[in-house]
């Protein structure tokens, strides 16, 4: 077990395309870290760094208290699982767990034990001297966390491992690995593009946007105080609505002006957005913060708009409304009265709202 | 139930007439070197057998004429060598040149080739002028290098193809297992481009063994077999000929036979998902 530190870690490649763009990141002891982004934020460039498969441009990286910068993947005591599992297809299930163990000269006995654990836990035993091709996708994809449980590493490394797998048996192997890392509470640094899976398996998120760290915090942490605009629309689903808009003062209340919009912002937001007065400012908000007006209710910060779609969940309506030419997507009851085409009140709970510079996208209410 | 018995019916008819038509040439080879020359020397042909049966008197001559065993030994010496110094040769290229970048990859494929735009003939004779100052006319060694010029470039290009087919990412779970280039290579490369270094290997063996025109170039007194059945053939010696025809059928057929069970499609199924 070890931390894994990375300090002004860069990755340029030789056409001169900066894909890594200082990255400062510390992973902790045991702990399930999450690199999420979109196709190209180099997510799987960092892990790969990490493992020694690609070489790090400047900057160090530390596994426990090694340097490890220069050293070959065999010698950092890492394992890794691949997107394509990357199986021996010549050798058997359980020559392709015992493949590592052999290289690191363990007795027979050992690596048998090893083996046949791991084989018992992921539920592989009768599977141990058949080959990968006879083997389904989810049982293969289990081989290759096998690999790598058996070698007890310092570091566990899953670039996408669950990608190509179908939804249903997605949920199953996630929960299979968040109960695997939890019971071996090993380092376990974890790359996917489905923000769902990063919320779910994360003790931590690092989140990542064209080679650089957007923010990194627990999953709630994300959630609730998204760092900027890109985190705040890319965690959560569907994803926070951003209105463009004006802050103007009127009297002691600060209001968000936008279209035919008129939203006052409570005290504690309305301290930290002054220096924003009379200029443009960005409110994000999310679905569930948009809430069915009734009409017996007085309330402020009602807006009026147009249900354009209306995508319902069972448990659930998301609205896609027109307010003043702005789509906001508001996530409500399953018997919420709304009608497609026909206007409708909302109310915008401004306790949960975030405002973001429009220029940095920084969010300047956190 | 008579239905699905008859099912395959068209398919295995089709196999028995193409097989004939492949076979029936070979078989009249074997039967003009084991026959009296009035059973084959006649206007009117017999299909299977002549009336006057089998005769060794050809085996008997070609194997008592102290030529046959010195041009088995050169031919098998010769096929041998350049099959195993070919693929050593090739292998290592093709695995660099199968693991870089696309352009230069192409690059290398073409300049492969270019040996290969030029006739044979064409080149065999420049080809013996520098061999007679090396002094390698007439020398097992001479003609080895020669068949290496014809048989490179395939054996390359084959096992670029074959390399190109292992995904990096096996190389790269072997080196994050722990293992050093080396054991990748042995362990996991090797293995899997079995398949191709065998088709590879076989054909090599087979050009080689067939090998004429630089054979016929660069060989004064020491024949391969190829070039003994056209010296027999050249004295209108078609028997004899036929025999020697048989000989070099044979290994052909034995190599093929062993070597096809490397030919297994599928090796590299369930390494990675595609």
């Amino acid at each position: 077990m070890a931390q894994v530190i990375l300090q002004q870690v860069r990755k340029v490649y030789a056409n001169g395309y900066e894909a890594v763009k200082s990255i400062d990141l510390a992973i902790h002891d045991g702990e399930f870290m999450v690199l999420v982004g979109p196709s190209g934020c180099a997510k799987s460039t960092t892990l790969r760094m990490i493992a020694g498969l690609e070489d790090i441009t400047s900057g160090d990286l530390f596994i426990g208290e090694r340097k490890v910068n220069e050293l070959p993947p065999s010698k950092r005591n890492v394992a890794m699982v691949f997107q394509d599992y990357a199986l021996y297809p010549h050798m058997t299930v359980y020559e392709n767990m015992a493949y590592g163990l052999r290289i690191r000269k363990l007795s027979k006995h050992e690596i048998h034990q090893r083996v046949t654990n791991a084989a018992q836990m992921l539920g592989l035993t009768e599977h141990l001297a058949q080959k990968p091709k006879a083997l389904s996708g989810g049982q293969r994809q289990r081989v290759a966390v096998g690999r790598t449980l058996v070698r007890e590493p310092e570091v566990f490394l899953f670039d996408e491992p669950l990608s190509n797998l179908d939804a249903k048996l997605r949920v199953h192997m996630r929960a299979e690995i968040i109960k695997l890392q939890k019971a071996l509470a090993t380092t376990m640094v974890y790359v996917t593009h489905d923000q769902v899976e990063a919320m779910t398996m994360g003790d931590r998120i690092c989140v990542l946007d064209a080679g650089r760290i957007m923010q990194v915090d627990t999953p709630l942490g994300l959630y609730e105080r998204p760092a900027n605009r890109f985190v705040a629309t890319f965690v959560g689903s569907p994803a926070m609505n951003i209105l463009r808009g004006r802050l103007t003062r009127e009297h002691e209340t600060y209001c968000f002006v936008a279209g035919g919009m008129r939203l006052t912002l409570p005290a504690d937001k309305a301290a930290k957005v002054q220096p924003y007065t009379n200029k443009d400012l960005e409110l994000g908000i999310r679905p569930e913060h948009i809430l069915d007006k009734r009409s017996d209710i007085q309330a402020d910060n009602v807006v009026r708009g147009t249900v354009v779609l209306i995508e319902l969940m069972g448990n659930e309506r998301i609205v896609h409304v027109d307010v003043a030419g702005q789509t906001v997507i508001g996530r409500l009851d399953a018997h919420a009265p709304v009608t497609h085409g026909v206007e409708h009140d909302f109310i915008l709970d401004m306790r949960y709202s975030h405002f973001f510079d429009p220029e940095s996208g920084n969010n300047v209410t956190c | 139930m008579l239905k699905k018995l008859l099912q395959p019916f068209p398919l295995y008819l089709s196999l028995v007439v193409t097989s004939l038509i492949i076979l029936y040439p070979i078989f009249l080879m074997v039967r003009i070197s084991a026959s009296y020359p009035a059973d084959i020397m006649k206007h009117h042909k017999d299909v299977f057998w002549g009336p006057g049966g089998i005769t060794l008197e050809h085996w008997r001559n070609i194997f008592t004429s102290g030529l046959l065993l010195p041009s088995l030994f050169k031919s098998l010496l010769v096929a041998t060598m350049v099959m195993l110094l070919a693929i050593l040769i090739a292998a290592p290229a093709a695995y660099v040149i199968a693991r870089v970048g696309s352009p230069w990859k192409y690059l290398c494929i073409i300049a492969l080739f270019i040996s290969r735009t030029f006739p044979e003939v064409a080149i065999a004779l420049p080809v013996s002028v520098v061999f007679l100052h090396w002094h390698l006319l007439d020398t097992s060694f001479g003609l080895i290098l020669a068949h290496l010029i014809k048989v490179l470039p395939y054996v390359g290009w084959i096992l670029i193809g074959t390399f190109e087919a292992i995904p990096l990412s096996l190389e790269e779970a072997s080196s994050v297992d722990g293992a050093s280039k080396i054991r990748t290579l042995r362990r996991v490369i090797f293995p899997l481009s079995l398949p191709g270094v065998a088709v590879a290997a076989m054909l090599v063996w087979l050009e080689s063994w067939n090998e004429f025109t630089y054979a016929l170039y660069l060989t004064v007194s020491e024949n391969t077999l190829p070039l003994q059945t056209y010296y027999y053939l050249n004295r209108g010696g078609i028997f004899n000929s036929a025999a020697y025809a048989t000989i070099i059928t044979l290994p052909v057929m034995v190599l093929t036979f062993i070597l096809q069970r490397y030919i297994t499609s599928g090796m590299l199924a369930g390494g990675v998902k595609s």
